[in-house]
């Protein structure tokens, strides 16, 4: 295997070489963290925003919601719940009861300054709790069924400064702080939870939002989402919980994916050139090395391969700059989006993302120095040194 | 490399030439006058030694002014959305939005007609203006539009609007006539006299608010002429139509009502109090009512989403880091190659200063030219059409390119090849012309 045996020789060579070149090979270096970093920053909000969501997540969940085209508040008629206990596959409690709840959604108007914003409130019924066990009451007692009272997650608390013993306005009067809870990091922390009857008696109507099912195991999904689409009498759709965690990731953070996306690009362009440059830079000042090594039979292909693998090595350090850079900025920080509390999260599909766009960005940028270095004619080059 | 070999015999042709000229020069005692000229040369030729490597460098600089452009545009919209945003100004809207009609509030969201003389009443209120939004596709359902009618106490409420008296009169006199701004004149390619159908969907608003008692979804306004953008880039996408008609075409049960009301306040420093007073008149009747400050509302619209605003200086930061170590590099290595041919020049009798000059020109040129064409791509960017942009992005402000921020580039593009020249120019003054030439 001449070719990759030379190959290995003329990489070797080249970075032994490097110190000669350590300026530009930092730069490079640098122009690829700065991408990678700006790139990982920014998605790093997408990425939180649905570990978020997906924090608790149970293969053994689904969600019922309303089917595409009529989803408005409010849309799962109350009283349907009953034909969707029929489904096949639902997991029951010890007592006998199918695991399945209603759950309702409302936008809370703030109680002070508008400035200070407001959490939503989510209505959740009995079984609510048993579906979300990392639920816990940490201060105070829970909400009392047919009771005007909430319970407050500790990232609402924080966000929009409420406490126990104050208490939200909906329209037919306060609704007094009675606990607070957390659970486990996830999006529900950043709302405010209240009983569904009590709520939806409140409002005047008669609709749900969801409707969370436990299913004996994971693999009775697909049945169990058949028999509600045929059914004739819903007009509703189950999903994966952890499909809708990425649906209500996605849809809220579909505009600052695209941003950074796009920016990032521009980035990318911009340090494309730079490496072509650099690269172009390393290889002219390799002439002489390259062509005597041509001239004594090393072949141009590990010639072009030993050039794109350094470009590769190089963009590699930089990848690792950037998510270094990118994750000691901004993991773990907390953001408000809207009323969702969460925390950035470099994570490790990010990590993955960044490096496959540095590998991306090295072929590319590579790429036309290596074919110069393996194209140059061996009597050219020897003469022009 | 025969584009470089070509290079080098181009500078050393021009150092000839520079030498008759100076010689031509001391007889004439002109020295100054022509020594621009004289550099000119030495410049040009430096840029064009590594023709490939200079484009390059000017492309990777480019790509980052149009994207350091962008950014500082970006951060300016949003800047201005909060500055132009009034602290005299109030939007009244209901505090329950709800999807369950009731008799005082058929479709859960709006606000009867007669609160707004509840509101005119209130002490230190000004004027009070109703509006209601049209909102649906024009053409296509990805050309999002939205008519927004509103009353004749409009002018009132809203003094900044860009409508002559004579045009405010042309509105209220023709039902169903609308004002564009130009910038959506321009995107739709809009005219005076040309129709302009609304459709309705409830994808774009909530159920029962676009309806119309005819039961059509499409809304056929009738183009009454083109205004000027309003100042600071706000609402540069504003239709202005006419509440008699929009609430006339509605279903009988749903008309007498608006969308929100705007409000404008005797005293700025009052407005909060007098908006807490508007709630509690509110507080018990069949609407309550939610009113918000306009600069906190847009205050909140920029920072409470994921702040893209606090985005845009880091962003537009680390593409012009990026492009500084990148010119800096190319800077060091050229002065570094040319080392005895910078001791040349200074046996000549070139002066210091005029070598520094010379670094740092090669350095500011590639820099100030690719600043100059990415603000240009910017700016060439910010007016694609939207229907060109991924349907994600559709809610980006437009960025605004002013002079302030093309200026604010071209400085930074100044700094960045001083700040990149700075260290070779450092080498040059302490090269010592003795040892350079003797290949020490």
């Amino acid at each position: 295997m001449p070719v990759l045996t030379q190959t290995l020789v003329l990489t070797r060579l080249a970075f032994l070489g490097i110190a000669q070149r350590k300026w530009s090979a930092l730069v490079l270096i640098i122009s690829v963290a700065c991408v990678i970093a700006v790139l990982l920053s920014m998605l790093s909000v997408t990425a939180g925003m649905l570990r978020a969501y997906r924090s608790g997540e149970d293969p053994q969940q689904a969600v019922v919601l309303p089917e595409e085209g009529a989803r408005r508040a409010h849309a799962i008629p109350t009283n349907i719940i009953g034909t969707i206990l029929d489904a096949p596959g639902i997991a029951r409690s010890a007592d006998g009861h199918p695991l399945a709840d209603g759950e309702f959604q409302i936008w809370v108007p703030p109680m002070g300054p508008y400035a200070l914003g407001s959490p939503n409130l989510r209505g959740i019924g009995p079984v609510g709790f048993a579906l979300r066990p990392n639920l816990k009451i940490i201060a105070g007692r829970s909400f009392r069924s047919g009771r005007h009272e909430v319970i407050l997650g500790v990232a609402a608390a924080r966000t929009f400064q409420l406490r126990i013993g104050d208490a939200i306005l909906l329209a037919g009067g306060p609704w007094p702080i009675v606990g607070m809870f957390t659970d486990d990091g996830s999006m529900l922390e950043s709302e405010t939870l209240s009983d569904t009857d009590t709520l939806i008696a409140d409002r005047q109507t008669n609709g749900y939002d969801s409707i969370v099912v436990k299913l004996q195991t994971p693999a009775a999904f697909d049945n169990f989402a058949r028999w509600i689409a045929i059914n004739p009498s819903l007009m509703q759709i189950a999903v994966r919980q952890s499909d809708y965690a990425e649906l209500t990731a996605n849809r809220n953070s579909a505009f600052f994916t695209a941003l950074a996306y796009a920016v990032a690009a521009m980035m990318a362009l911009g340090a494309v050139f730079g490496t072509v440059k650099l690269m172009y830079a390393a290889v002219s000042v390799r002439t002489r090395e390259l062509a005597t090594l041509r001239a004594i039979g090393y072949q141009p292909l590990p010639v072009a391969l030993s050039v794109l693998i350094e470009t590769v090595v190089l963009a590699l350090f930089g990848a690792l700059a950037g998510v270094v850079a990118a994750w000691l900025l901004f993991n773990g920080k907390h953001v408000v989006q809207a009323r969702n509390v969460f925390d950035l999260s470099i994570s490790l599909r990010l990590v993955a993302l960044g490096i496959a766009w540095a590998v991306a960005l090295a072929l590319l940028g590579g790429l036309p120095p290596a074919i110069r270095a393996a194209r140059r004619s061996v009597n050219d080059a020897l003469r022009a040194v | 490399m025969p584009a470089r070999s070509n290079g080098r015999g181009r500078y050393q042709d021009s150092l000839t030439e520079q030498r008759r000229d100076r010689a031509g020069d001391e007889h004439a005692g002109n020295d100054g006058k022509r020594s621009g000229v004289k550099y000119w040369p030495l410049v040009w030729s430096a840029l064009w030694r590594k023709p490939a490597e200079s484009i390059l460098v000017w492309l990777a600089v480019t790509v980052s002014f149009a994207l350091f452009g962008l950014m500082v545009g970006l951060h300016a919209t949003y800047d201005q959305l909060i500055t132009n945003s009034r602290l005299d100004r109030l939007y009244v809207n209901a505090r329950f939005p709800s999807a369950n009609p009731s008799s005082a509030n058929p479709t859960g969201i709006l606000l009867p007609f007669s609160l707004r003389d509840a509101i005119m009443r209130i002490d230190g209120v000004t004027a009070v203006s109703a509006e209601y939004f049209v909102r649906g596709y024009y053409r296509d359902p990805h050309i999002r539009a939205a008519v927004d009618a509103v009353d004749e106490y409009m002018p009132a409420a809203w003094p900044e609007l860009p409508l002559t008296p004579a045009q405010w009169e042309q509105l209220h006199a023709t039902p169903n006539g609308v004002f564009v701004t130009h910038s959506w004149a321009q995107a739709l390619g809009l005219k005076a006299g040309d129709t302009l159908p609304i459709i309705t969907s409830t994808a774009f608003t909530p159920p029962g608010m676009g309806s119309r008692a005819d039961g059509a979804p499409a809304w056929q306004f009738h183009v009454l002429g083109e205004m000027p953008n309003m100042k600071g880039g706000l609402h540069d996408y504003l239709i202005l139509g006419n509440l008699g008609f929009v609430d006339n075409s509605r279903p009988p049960d749903l008309r007498g009502y608006a969308w929100e009301y705007r409000v404008a306040v005797r005293d700025a420093t009052q407005a909060s109090q007098i908006a807490v007073r508007i709630d509690q008149a509110t507080t018990n009747s069949g609407t309550p009512t939610l009113t918000i400050p306009d600069k906190i509302a847009e205050a909140d619209g920029v920072n409470s989403g994921i702040s893209v605003a606090a985005k845009t200086w880091p962003i537009a930061g680390a593409g012009l880091f990026m492009i500084l170590l990148l010119t800096g590099n190319g800077i060091a290595q050229s002065v570094r190659e040319r080392t005895s041919e910078f001791a040349v020049l200074k046996t000549l009798g070139y002066r210091q200063s005029g070598l520094m000059a010379l670094v740092f020109a090669e350095a500011a040129i590639p820099c100030l030219a690719g600043a100059a064409i990415g603000m240009g791509l910017a700016v060439l960017m910010t007016r694609l059409p939207f229907r060109y942009l991924p349907a994600d992005l559709a809610s980006l402000p437009q960025p605004a390119l002013s002079l302030g921020v093309l200026s604010v580039s071209l400085g930074c593009a100044l700094l960045l090849a001083l700040a990149g020249a700075a260290i070779p120019m450092q080498r040059l003054r302490h090269m010592s012309v003795t040892d350079t030439l003797a290949g020490r």
